[in-house]
């Protein structure tokens, strides 16, 4: 028996009744059954997933999801105020955010749903990313937004700046940290990626991405053992992510570990396959970044 | 009978007894005592119309904004055409800030509406026109304003309204950061100067806008909308700083395009509403701008499909209906001339037998019209 778009149906009656662990659980189980259920059903339980998933810190997630309505749907209000929770990487629901962060949320909001279109709108998004920066500058969460933006649109230097300013106002801010590593692992720019890396997984010792990147910074310079023992971290974390398995793979050969290697291979080639059938939103995500860039 | 079991008789006696005794608790002004009698009568009789309504609005005034609203759907499930009811569950969701949900309660209520109430109506106008706001709907909450407006004495509470749907603000008058309160007052007192006809208030408020905030985005074009009646001419570079300060503002570009139009420039009016349409496809004005200018450049065909989409993305906008009409005649196509002049005639008839008091239509106005905002 198909039980799907129940599945959906009770997501949205648990969401209107405040029960929102249970709303996720559902909609967790609706996705992994297929996202099944009518046109009407998968776009309004596709949308309340979203908001549940930025309530549960899955921001990306839920901007990715929110993102595939967006392209579809256009310009809309509603959307747009989600999108903008996310993007502000605000755990709230749309009724439940203080009212003087509307502004914010607003602009922010449009940015992304215009960068969401199909073709992206990037020019539009970056009006409303521009005027985000320029009235709240200091907010926290507001460069961070811009520099993904800037990521987006593969501007790098800019984005790269973006970053920078977010860490001026929140020195810690793991997301930021994880992204300026990135920039400088793919520069070759070992020893800074490393020091930033070593930073984000510190004020974030959960954040799977500083510990896949710290792996990656330990393979570079050749140690193997420290590599491992950070890319497993980030396995625990993130054991859906095909990048982590396939650096996995390729630190065990290197290692001798050969039946791991194996194993971490096939559960690599196992993810992209699954996720070429049915897509994880944060490595969709990835996936479309890595695109643009 | 099982023992314990009421009998039908005692039931509903001991049912009248109850809502006659919330009814004096409510009277005498027992609002708590009287909330548990009600209470008490649903236990007994979950459909009991007189319980579920005297409850849902005690617990309405109460403040009980959750519990009045699930009180207050179940009676809607029951009496669907009661008016007052959906103005009070709109009432309430607006409070517990449902706001899509609010205002589709609240204009339910307006269709059907609200009798006499004359403070229920004005708040319910007023919610809906802040809801109206909050989704972009800037138009028709501003529609919802000037019939508040035309209804009674200006209120104060109006003016924060009106400056956030001239701006195009999208936020509630709650949601106005406290830096921005200054621009939306003087935004909202010039707006409704001009419409109360105060003309030389009206003037000087907005030059003190363009002159306080000259690179606000909103504010050039709320300035350029306000000068296009009065100085046609110095509404064009009004238009035209708002689209350096805000580059993808459709409306600057269609009412360039309008002015365009009306100085037979149809080449740049023509290249603006293409743009407009580039960034709203949906945007019906745009598409009767661009037929209207491609029409007047010779290129009919081009131009009768242009109206067409306006007319079929909105079909309550008699200029589009009168430049089909002319197409269609200048075309040959007599048939379809036709059955635009009926739709004109039905359009004319809706808007003449419509009840401002209890909102009417306002989805579907144009955003073009002359003297308007």
């Amino acid at each position: 028996m198909h039980h799907g778009p129940a599945r959906a149906f009770l997501g949205l009656c648990e969401y209107e009744t405040g029960k929102y662990d249970d709303a996720l659980a559902q909609f967790r189980a609706w996705a992994d059954a297929g996202w099944s259920g009518t046109p009407q059903l998968r776009d309004v339980s596709v949308f309340h997933f979203a908001l549940l998933l930025g309530q549960d810190g899955k921001f990306v997630e839920s901007l990715y999801l929110n993102a595939t309505l967006a392209s579809r749907l256009g310009d809309n209000p509603e959307l747009a105020e989600a999108m903008g929770l996310a993007s502000l990487r605000m755990r709230d629901l749309p009724g439940s955010y203080p009212p003087d962060r509307r502004e914010r949320i607003w602009l922010a909001g449009k940015a992304a749903l215009y960068a969401a279109q199909s073709p992206a709108d990037f020019e539009r998004a970056d009006e409303f990313a521009a005027r985000l920066e320029s009235r709240y500058p200091a907010q926290p969460e507001v460069h961070f937004f811009r520099a993904t933006l800037y990521g987006f649109e593969g501007k790098k230097v800019e984005a790269e700046r973006e970053y920078r300013e977010e860490l001026k106002i929140s020195p810690n801010h793991a997301p930021s940290l994880v992204a300026l590593a990135a920039l400088n692992l793919e520069r070759a720019e070992v020893a800074e990626a490393g020091s930033l890396a070593r930073q984000a997984a510190g004020a974030d010792p959960k954040n799977a991405e500083a510990h896949h990147l710290l792996g990656r910074v330990f393979l570079a310079n050749g140690d193997l053992r420290a590599s491992a023992s950070e890319l497993e971290t980030a396995k625990q974390l993130a054991p859906d992510s095909p990048g982590v398995r396939s650096h996995l793979a390729m630190v065990y050969t290197k290692l001798g570990r050969t039946q791991e290697a194996k194993a971490e291979s096939a559960a690599f080639l196992a993810l992209k396959n699954k996720e070429e059938v049915m897509a994880s939103p944060k490595e969709k995500l990835g996936e479309m970044r890595g695109k643009t860039h | 009978m099982l023992a314990g079991q009421e009998s039908p008789a005692a039931s509903r006696q001991s049912l009248d007894q109850l809502l006659q005794a919330a009814a004096t608790a409510r009277d005498e002004n027992h609002i708590d005592e009287a909330i548990r009698l009600f209470q008490r009568a649903l236990s007994k009789q979950p459909e009991s119309e007189q319980a579920l309504w005297y409850l849902g609005t005690l617990l309405y005034e109460k403040e009980q904004y959750a519990e009045a609203r699930d009180v207050l759907r179940q009676f809607v499930t029951i009496r669907s055409d009661a008016g007052p009811a959906w103005a009070l569950l709109g009432l309430g969701e607006f409070r517990l800030r449902e706001y899509p949900r609010a205002l589709d309660h609240l204009q339910r209520a307006m269709a059907l509406g609200m009798g006499d109430r004359k403070d229920l109506v004005q708040a319910v106008f007023y919610d809906v026109a802040a809801a109206l706001t909050r989704e972009e709907r800037f138009d028709d909450s501003m529609d919802m304003l000037l019939k508040m407006l035309a209804s009674g004495s200006p209120d104060p509470a109006l003016i924060e309204a009106a400056g956030l749907a001239g701006l195009r603000l999208p936020l509630l008058p709650t949601e106005v950061p406290p830096d921005r309160r200054e621009l939306v007052n003087l935004a909202g007192r010039a707006v409704l100067a001009l419409q109360t006809q105060h003309y030389e208030e009206a003037d000087s408020g907005f030059r003190r806008l363009v002159s306080a905030y000259p690179k606000e985005p909103g504010v050039h074009f709320l300035y350029g909308a306000y000068l296009t009646e009065l100085h046609p001419d110095d509404s064009v570079a009004e238009f035209e700083r708002e689209l350096e300060i805000s580059p993808s503002h459709v409306l600057a570009r269609i009412r360039l395009a309008e002015h365009l139009i009306a100085q037979r420039d149809f080449d740049r009016a023509l290249a603006l509403a293409r743009q407009a349409i580039k960034l709203e496809p949906k945007r019906a004005s745009a598409h009767m701008l661009a037929g209207e200018a491609l029409l007047a450049a010779g290129n009919a065909g081009d131009g009768l499909k242009e109206l067409e989409t306006a007319r079929e993305d909105d079909p309550s906008v008699s200029r589009t209906h009168w430049d089909l009409l002319r197409a269609y005649a200048a075309a040959g196509r007599q048939e379809d001339a036709e059955r635009e002049k009926l739709e004109i005639e039905k359009l004319h008839h809706a808007k003449s037998s419509s009840r401002p008091s209890e909102g009417g239509d306002t989805q579907h106005r144009p955003e073009t019209r002359p003297g308007k905002l």
